[in-house]
């Protein structure tokens, strides 16, 4: 080919990719040069606990979260208790309310220790499609026991009001990976302003007043309305560890969550003790290997002020 | 050398047509308001959508809009929930788009309320369906003002609506959509 030839290829050529991008399909514009905002992912978990944990999800603005939690004591019981369904290991009656869509605060009484709690959640980051991977949120609850101290027994004794208050906080960090599978981790730190001396024989280790735990939870949705959920804490205590005379469990729940237009419920198997963090991760002692699980049942109701 | 400079004067003269042309035949969206109702015996409801985005483009009366499910914003955090959880299932459909050409008489250059066809492919929940849409465009100045209104029926884009809500929720859902648009400048 000629110089000249060559040239005039190279002008044709040019000028004929100018006119094809020219013709280039609208829509594939309005995509490359007005991009999509990067919207939030929603719905990573159904409710605000998943089982004994608390999810990543906050009470949104203005909502009001009712809730009633019930577990009902051991299977391991038998035909004289109906397998547990005649006792209430724990009740749980709470109320939570959004300042914000991520900032949220709830107060709750329970049975167990008579415990009553307030507590404070909030989302700082928050998964969003191709920007971010993950939701973080901080959550963080003090309860007071109570109790009316027992001079007799000691047990409970509680010299000053300080002594009835535990502290627990989550950073709890979720992803949703496709609509039906979301997964978390929650590092745990629980302080407890007063505990009994206590040492376990088997390996010499004292009572704590901090405990830390490694907590997961899961959903898996298997219909549009309705999924399987699990929650799993690692009570990393080496009092706690191997203790043959006081043998303590790691609190495992798993449980089936339905939704009903305003109405999530939950039916759960679990063998927590309790139904707050600041009482099932330094005391669940019952075991699932000797029928030490309980049925259990959540209804939340939100309410829209 | 007389080739080259004959090659790149060509050259300067197609970008120059292209670049003069360009900027008086494509207009994009400045605002918009997407608006939905439901209409059902048990409750109304009404969302609004600020985040669509539109091109018009007058050499081949093309046009495309996209709107962003989760823009939608409800009275209700519960509903904005369920619409986008369990009826539009946003994660996975995002938009909501068309993409098609105008049908009749108009001059984007001259003031005036023109009535306008619009004929192609209208995707939602991942369903596309060939519709058609009247509406108006109203010139005014640099400004053009595109409205319309349709219904568009949940069945024909395979939206489920469960049966204990069904009270709640119209199976016919009225769509309003007003975008005023500018000249486009890359």
């Amino acid at each position: 080919m000629t110089k000249r030839n060559s040239l005039l290829a190279t002008a044709i050529f040019l000028l004929f990719s100018f006119s094809v991008f020219g013709q280039d399909d609208l829509m594939d514009m309005l995509n490359d040069e007005v991009p999509d905002e990067a919207a939030e992912v929603m719905a990573t978990f159904k409710a605000i606990k998943i089982i004994n944990a608390q999810s990543i999800e906050t009470t949104k603005k203005n909502n009001l979260d009712f809730r009633i939690t019930h577990r009902f004591g051991n299977i391991g019981g038998g035909g004289h208790t109906l397998f547990g369904l005649d006792q209430a290991q724990d009740v749980r009656l709470s109320f939570d309310y959004g300042l914000t869509d991520n900032l949220s605060i709830g107060i709750g009484r329970s049975k167990v220790q008579e415990h009553v709690d307030g507590s404070i959640k909030f989302a700082f980051l928050k998964q969003k499609k191709d920007h971010m991977p993950i939701t973080a949120v901080i959550y963080s609850d003090m309860a007071i026991s109570a109790q009316k101290s027992d001079t007799v027994s000691y047990s409970p004794y509680y010299e000053e009001f300080g002594h009835r208050i535990t502290y627990v906080t989550h950073l709890i960090v979720a992803r949703k990976f496709n609509k039906s599978i979301s997964v978390e981790i929650l590092p745990t730190w629980v302080h407890r302003n007063k505990i009994d001396y206590a040492v376990n024989a088997d390996n010499g280790a004292e009572e704590q007043n901090d405990i830390f735990a490694l907590g997961f939870g899961a959903r898996v949705k298997i219909t549009k309305r309705m999924a399987i959920v699990a929650d799993y804490f690692l009570i990393m205590s080496d009092f706690r560890k191997d203790n043959s005379a006081n043998s303590f469990a790691d609190p495992l729940a798993i449980g089936i969550e339905i939704e009903t237009g305003g109405h999530v419920f939950h039916i759960n198997l679990t063998n927590a003790s309790g139904i707050l963090e600041n009482n099932y991760l330094p005391y669940t002692q019952d075991s699932w290997s000797d029928g030490g699980y309980k049925l259990g049942f959540n209804i939340s109701r939100v309410f829209d002020l | 050398m007389k080739y080259i400079v004959f090659t790149i004067l060509i050259l300067s003269v197609g970008l120059f047509a292209f670049k003069g042309e360009k900027s008086v035949t494509q207009y994009s969206s400045a605002s918009s308001l997407v608006t939905f109702y439901s209409w059902a015996p048990m409750e109304d409801i009404k969302a609004e959508n600020t985040n669509t985005k539109s091109f018009i483009r007058t050499t081949d009366n093309s046009i495309v809009v996209r709107v962003p499910i989760k823009s939608f914003k409800f009275e209700k955090a519960l509903m904005e929930e369920h619409f986008n959880e369990n009826y539009l299932e946003s994660d996975e459909f995002p938009n909501a788009t068309f993409s098609g050409k105008i049908i009749g008489e108009y001059d984007l250059k001259k003031d005036g309320v023109y009535n306008v066809k619009a004929k192609g492919d209208f995707t939602l929940h991942g369903v596309k369906k060939s519709k058609e849409f009247e509406g108006t465009l109203e010139v005014k100045g640099e400004k053009v003002t595109l409205n319309t209104k349709f219904d568009v029926l949940l069945e024909d884009h395979d939206i489920e609506i469960p049966k204990v809500v069904f009270q709640n929720i119209a199976e016919k859902i009225e769509v309003k959509i007003n975008i005023t648009y500018v000249p486009y400048k890359k």
